[in-house]
């Protein structure tokens, strides 16, 4: 069941009202039921393997909690992180782990076939078991009481709106939530539909209409020249962005609306100055989740200076492992260690710089950088991504590029005409995200005139220009992950 | 509290109307339509009881019969329901549809739509029918379930590519001005060529296909009902078959094909050999259409056939 999907929708229309109507006792059941329900429409094999590690979860936090013993304690703490981190392994890693131990064992001349699992990874793994390891070390750490009521745990788990693509909530956060009292208050919805249509546009109209460029780019990207090239890679830093962000949008807006506050994922990442900034703007709950729980108990700056370093690779190297199997995303991590790591080394912890001409040059590193490692996450393979950052050296299309006919801008599905539009878009869309929460915020200030008009352009805009249909498939990035 | 409740469900209403009306307007506006089909219908809609033959089926009809002709020779409209591969489940629910509007004296229903295995829907004419039960129950029967909404309602269908909105103009001005030269057409083509020595040679070494054929159950249940439908609107059905191309008859099992829509129709108005010869059909009046079936009469195979038409048809 796709956020983007009529489906949903329905399912959305019935849950809220239902959800408002219920007394109180019976809303986390009836929420829990819908988010499982949700979950199960993808595939049900993935509900039964989700409750698992639920109660698998929560047994072990149950056990932890009952005793004293520190020594106790660590060993329901590893068993629980050993089949969680075991189980997305097998389900994510090890195919491809296989197939590379067979590929070096060749080269050493040691023939083998690698055994391959061919098991469908479950959507949202990588989320759900986060969040469940990350609630399993903060009771061990005494951060976090046990829940004793499972219901309450299991729908802290598998809440729908975050269920597959986050945001990685905090038990802290997200699970005292769920035992308060939420009532239909018409301004926390005219605000959040807002969000939500917002997310929608980014999703269906932005991200959805550009990954049909970048996609014909990637599919092929020896066939195409230096201009074409810049231009996907461009498009795919905002295709990512939109795609994430809007369904991160969608997510906390229809949480919003039921009354539960879900953790801000992105804060404006392509206005950082520094890599360090940008991560701290991208993915908000994956970094911070990385630093908690990664990065601090490897001592994180705390220790010398070498091994401090050490620690931001790790953990960055992690980050790109997390997002998926290969060496692409594992590189795509590193490079970005080392990029943090160097802006440590280089500029260490100095304030943010206001001189007007540092800033610009400091984002505009940045935003260059975030683009070409964009490349290794988005490149099908190693090969292909060298020969994008070959194509990234050699400009010599710029004769075609806006032609009709066999220019490759062309056979990309882009004329120049709707490329104008394409960019003015992008920089509305970016001068819009600039203010976003604030003139968010200030919609429930708006005329009723005015509300209306701006609701009624984004359904309509969606349902115009988004990019869907029966032929059309699409996903959010990373549900992938 | 009880009146803030009221004045907010008094908004999702004014604004549940507002939504309609718009995507109502944008429907008409946006997507695309065929121009030819459009003023057919809304002819059909805007003009009741002025047509006195009709003609439904599928490419074979709006290639092979020619309306104004028959307009100038009988002195009575003629107006055609025809699009590419249209099924005779289609063809049922334009039947329909148009006879709310309409009661000619003639029905012409074209059976190339059981001979082909037309699968889906297509949107020719869906699109151009005004929302109606007629129009979601061709949808449910013609559509697969994931593209139910596809099929009622086409600013919600499809937006992949970035050329889809070229139409606008197009759109905006069918909207606002009547086109003589469309209603003119009266839904023909009119498609003036001639099939290439290449083209004829192809159909020429096609081999021989005896397999008997049998008629699919869909459309034996939409010519019963084409036939039900005749008779409750008490309009003369008459089914018919454009001719093909002598050659392609020859390296088919055609007797079979026949036989089959003769005993579900009980009557098929079909040129004979002899007639196929003596009116004068040929390669020269088939169109040259590689892209197709090459089974299309251009405008001379139109002119003879419609003439042969209303000499067998017409009082």
């Amino acid at each position: 069941m796709l956020f983007n999907s009529v489906t949903f929708f329905i399912f959305i229309a019935l849950v809220i009202p239902v959800y408002f109507v219920l007394p109180q006792k019976g809303r986390p059941y009836f929420l829990l039921a819908a988010s499982w329900y949700f979950y199960m429409s993808w595939n049900v094999a993935y509900l039964g393997l989700l409750i698992c590690f639920t109660a698998l979860i929560f047994v072990l936090s149950g056990l932890m909690s009952k005793t004293d013993k520190a020594s106790r304690k660590k060993a329901y703490l590893v068993t629980g992180l050993l089949l969680s981190f075991g189980s997305l392994f097998l389900f994510k890693y090890f195919d491809y782990t296989a197939r590379i131990s067979a590929d070096l064992l060749r080269w050493m001349g040691i023939l083998v076939t690698p055994l391959q699992l061919g098991w469908v990874l479950p959507i949202g793994i990588s989320f759900f078991t986060f969040q469940l390891t990350g609630y399993l070390i903060d009771v061990y750490r005494g951060e976090m009481k046990h829940e004793k009521n499972f219901i309450y745990f299991a729908l802290y788990v598998s809440f729908f709106p975050q269920l597959v693509a986050g945001p990685i909530e905090r038990a802290q956060n997200l699970l005292p939530q769920f035992k308060k009292k939420h009532s239909f208050h018409l301004v926390t919805f005219r605000c959040n539909i807002v969000r939500v249509l917002w997310g929608y546009f980014k999703k269906v109209v932005v991200a959805d209409r550009l990954a049909v460029f970048v996609d014909s780019v990637y599919s092929a990207p020896d066939e195409f020249g230096g201009w074409v090239t810049l231009l996907a890679t461009l498009f795919f830093a905002v295709q990512i962005y939109c795609d994430f962000s809007g369904y991160c949008d969608i997510a906390i807006g229809l949480a919003r609306i039921m009354g539960f506050q879900l953790m801000t994922n992105f804060d404006r990442p392509y206005q950082a100055t520094s890599i360090k900034e940008f991560w701290d703007k991208w993915h908000i709950s994956l970094s911070t989740w990385l630093r908690d729980y990664i990065y601090i108990p490897l001592g994180g700056n705390r220790v010398s200076k070498l091994r401090y370093f050490w620690n931001i690779l790790v953990t960055f190297t992690a980050s790109g492992v997390w997002h998926g199997a290969g060496l692409t995303y594992l590189l795509w991590g590193f490079c970005h260690g080392v990029m943090v790591a160097g802006h440590r080394l280089l500029f260490g912890r100095r304030k943010k710089n206001r001189n007007g001409l540092k800033t610009f040059l400091g984002w505009l590193a940045t935003f260059v950088f975030v683009c070409l490692a964009w490349v290794l996450f988005r490149a099908e393979n190693i090969q292909d991504a060298i020969t994008v950052f070959h194509n990234l050296t050699s400009y010599s299309d710029l004769g075609m590029l806006i032609a009709n006919g066999d220019s490759q801008l062309y056979q990309c599905g882009l004329t120049g005409a709707e490329l104008i539009v394409a960019m003015v878009s992008i920089v509305g869309l970016f001068t819009f995200e600039a203010r976003g929460e604030k003139l968010l915020l200030s919609s429930v200030k708006w005329v009723m005139p005015l509300y209306w008009l701006v609701l009624l352009l984004l359904l309509f805009i969606c349902l115009i220009f988004g990019v869907y249909g029966a032929n059309v498939v699409t996903q959010f990035i990373y549900f992938q992950f | 509290m009880k009146k803030r409740w009221f004045k907010a469900c008094f908004s999702l209403i004014c604004f549940c109307i507002l939504f309609v009306f718009l995507f109502q307007f944008l429907s008409k506006l946006i997507p695309n339509r065929d121009r030819r089909q459009e003023d057919v219908w809304q002819y059909l809609y805007h003009n009741k009881n002025t047509v006195s033959y009709l003609f439904l089926g599928s490419s074979h009809v709006y290639c092979g019969v020619n309306p104004m002709q028959m307009t100038e020779t009988t002195g009575k409209e003629a107006v055609l329901i025809s699009s590419g591969m249209q099924t005779l489940t289609e063809t049922y629910y334009y039947m329909k549809e148009a006879l709310k509007y309409q009661q000619p004296e003639i029905v012409y229903v074209d059976l190339y739509g059981a001979y082909k295995e037309f699968t889906e829907t297509n949107y020719t004419n869906l699109d151009c029918m005004r929302l109606s039960l007629n129009k979601a129950r061709l949808v449910r029967e013609g559509f697969p379930e994931t593209r139910l909404i596809d099929g009622l309602f086409p600013l919600i269908r499809e937006h992949s590519n970035w050329k889809e909105f070229d139409n606008l103009k197009t759109n905006w001005e069918s909207m606002t001005k009547t086109n003589p030269n469309y209603l003119f057409v009266r839904g023909f083509s009119g498609i003036d060529s001639a099939m290439s020595d290449e083209q004829y040679e192809g159909i020429s070494n096609w081999e021989q296909d005896d397999t008997p054929f049998t008629l699919h159950e869909e459309d034996k249940n939409a010519i019963e009902n084409i036939k039900e439908l005749g008779e409750k609107k008490q309009v003369k059905v008459v089914f018919i078959l454009i001719p093909w191309l002598d050659e392609y008859v020859q390296k088919i099992n055609f007797g079979s094909f026949l036989k089959e829509i003769t005993e579900a129709t009980g009557n098929v108005l079909v040129l004979s050999q002899q007639e196929y010869r003596e009116l004068g059909l040929s390669r020269e009046t088939f169109i040259e259409d590689k892209a197709s079936d090459n089974q299309h009469l251009n405008l001379k195979g139109a002119e003879l056939y419609t003439n042969w038409l209303i000499e067998k048809t017409v009082p």
